[in-house]
């Protein structure tokens, strides 16, 4: 299976979403990084064929997407950033629903309902009222409907948004372990979802990609310019105008701070191990802009 | 003795060497068989009809029933002789049944379903397609048995059609152009509004004695027949339009 996009453009009026894109993707899990508005979700609906491109184009395995029609639907599963769901229907309604619209003859389709429940946890619940749910829950659905179809090539917009550490270590778990024959492309912009189980990171901003990689390869460009010192709280304001620091930790007097430089910002100041986050604020953070993180 | 026979049959057995091309010519058949293919694992146009039907909930259906039987109930008591009250009735009962179909309509066109449709192998538009059919034979029957009873007791079952069926009309136009035009998640309670609207409509100009039902208005009920027939037609064509799927999408452009 590859995936890839050539030249990829989006505009809506003057606004450029996505900008002259070209990626070349197989199986594994790509981690799309980038701060909301970046293009994440304009990028995943035109792999979607949600969206259609201004110009450029994706194709897969060579033949182009706009000429696929349901033979890439049938191997596409999507869990959109937000979806709608009947509020009357019960997990499993929803389930048989969306197993009809993608094509599952009836008997498979309960079948694999029955399994995904279990697989996603929520089989005590499948009798229950989606309205009912917690955004967890709903969550679990969303991935659930997803995989209802075996995708090859399983898009997931934000799954882990406005849940608690519990319900998102979950996902993490779970995206790990259904990515070992398929294409996974999560996008986030939190950085720890993506940290651990993602094979490559895509990073992406105003509409462009700037940075593509395996996470420990990204992450050693950074190798020396992670440092962290402590600062007086009188000299903070200075400080924190002069180097781009990353996370800072107020101790009354003094101030912890984690700061990217290419040169020691002060000379107590200690090397710190890079991470995937300092990358990104590396990244999306000017200069005087200390993380609110 | 047999193994001897093996072990000699073994030897002179030449391993042929690897046959790339003959890999490609089994792929190739076993492609063509259809065993191993997505698509074969799909529901073809009619499963999915089946699909569908069976995913309509059973409420729609029994109030549908509930509907029809009082309406029987209102023929076997013999209540038909008042002419003027039994024509509001059949006005008032055509909205009543159009509605019943409206929760199942909104439900599969909630705007945030829109993104789940536009990546599944059969888009809104087929499962609107579906419906729309259900509905409209389950409609159709109905009021033919109905209008069966009232022709068998003697009655004018053809006024008694027209002044079932336009007001059906004209609820089920008004409940399309809502779903058209809906931005909040829910259209059931402008639909009910719209519903209500009719029926409340009718009741009104009954009770202020507008004469709706006198034989000379006839003319005018089929007018508004024919105005709501194509305010379905140009609606309809509208919400199917907007739920064509992907396929429409590349070919014609966005509209999420």
């Amino acid at each position: 299976m590859r995936l890839s996009m050539e030249h990829l453009s989006k505009r809506f009026g003057k606004k450029v979403a996505v900008q002259e894109t070209n990626l070349c993707l197989k199986e594994g899990v790509y981690g799309f990084l980038g701060a909301n508005g970046a293009g994440k979700t304009t990028l995943m609906q035109m792999v979607c064929g949600i969206l259609t491109p201004t110009s450029g184009e994706i194709q897969i395995d060579g033949k182009r997407q706009q000429d696929c029609g349901e033979w890439f639907r049938d191997m596409l599963g999507y869990l959109p950033q937000e979806f709608g769901y009947p509020p009357g229907f019960t997990a499993r309604e929803f389930l048989h629903y969306a197993a009809s619209i993608k094509g599952l003859p009836w008997n498979a389709a309960k079948k694999k309902t029955e399994e995904l429940l279990e697989l996603t946890s929520l089989s005590g619940e499948a009798g229950k009222k989606i309205r009912t749910f917690s955004g967890g829950m709903k969550r679990r659905l969303g991935i659930a409907q997803a995989l209802l179809n075996d995708p090859k090539i399983l898009i997931l917009d934000e799954p882990t948004a406005g849940l608690d550490p519990k319900e998102r270590a979950f996902f993490r778990g779970m995206i790990s372990d259904l990515a070992k024959d398929k294409l996974v492309l999560l996008s986030t912009h939190i950085v720890s979802d993506v940290e651990y189980i993602a094979d490559e990171i895509l990073m992406m901003k105003e509409g462009k990609m700037i940075m593509q990689g395996r996470p420990e390869k990204l992450i050693g460009s950074l190798e020396g310019k992670v440092w962290e010192c402590t600062v007086p709280a009188e000299e903070w304001r200075a400080f924190e105008k002069t180097c781009r620091v990353v996370n800072a930790h107020h101790r009354g007097r003094e101030i912890d701070a984690r700061v990217l430089a290419e040169k020691p910002p002060k000379a107590s100041a200690r090397m710190a191990e890079p991470g995937l986050e300092d990358l990104y604020l590396s990244c999306f953070m000017e200069q005087g802009e200390a993380s609110r993180l | 003795m047999r193994n001897q026979k093996l072990k000699r049959r073994l030897q002179e057995w030449n391993v042929p060497e690897f046959d790339r091309n003959a890999r490609k010519k089994l792929e190739i058949a076993v492609i063509r068989s259809g065993v191993n293919v997505p698509g074969r694992l799909r529901m073809n146009c009619r499963e999915f009809f089946a699909s569908q039907m069976r995913l309509i909930r059973k409420r729609t259906y029994l109030w549908k029933m509930l509907l029809v039987v009082c309406a029987l109930a209102v023929i076997h008591g013999g209540t038909l002789k008042e002419e003027i009250w039994s024509w509001t009735m059949a006005a008032v009962a055509g909205p009543l049944l159009c509605l019943t179909n409206m929760q199942e309509l909104c439900n599969v066109c909630r705007r945030g379903m829109r993104e789940l449709h536009l990546t599944a192998r059969y888009s809104l538009k087929h499962v609107l397609l579906v419906r729309l059919a259900v509905f409209g034979g389950v409609d159709l029957a109905l009021s033919a048995a109905v209008l069966l009873a009232v022709w068998l007791q003697g009655y004018e079952a053809g006024r008694l059609g027209l002044y079932f069926g336009v007001p059906y009309g004209l609820t089920f136009f008004g409940c399309i152009a809502v779903l058209n035009r809906m931005k909040e998640e829910d259209g059931m309670t402008a639909c009910l509004i719209v519903g209500g609207c009719v029926a409340m409509g009718i009741l009104f100009l009954r009770i202020t004695g507008s004469g709706l039902f006198e034989e000379g208005k006839t003319f005018f009920w089929i007018m508004v027949g024919l105005l709501a027939a194509a305010g379905i037609l140009k609606e309809g064509f509208r919400l199917l339009h907007n739920a064509g799927g992907a396929g429409y999408e590349i070919e014609h452009g966005t509209f999420v």
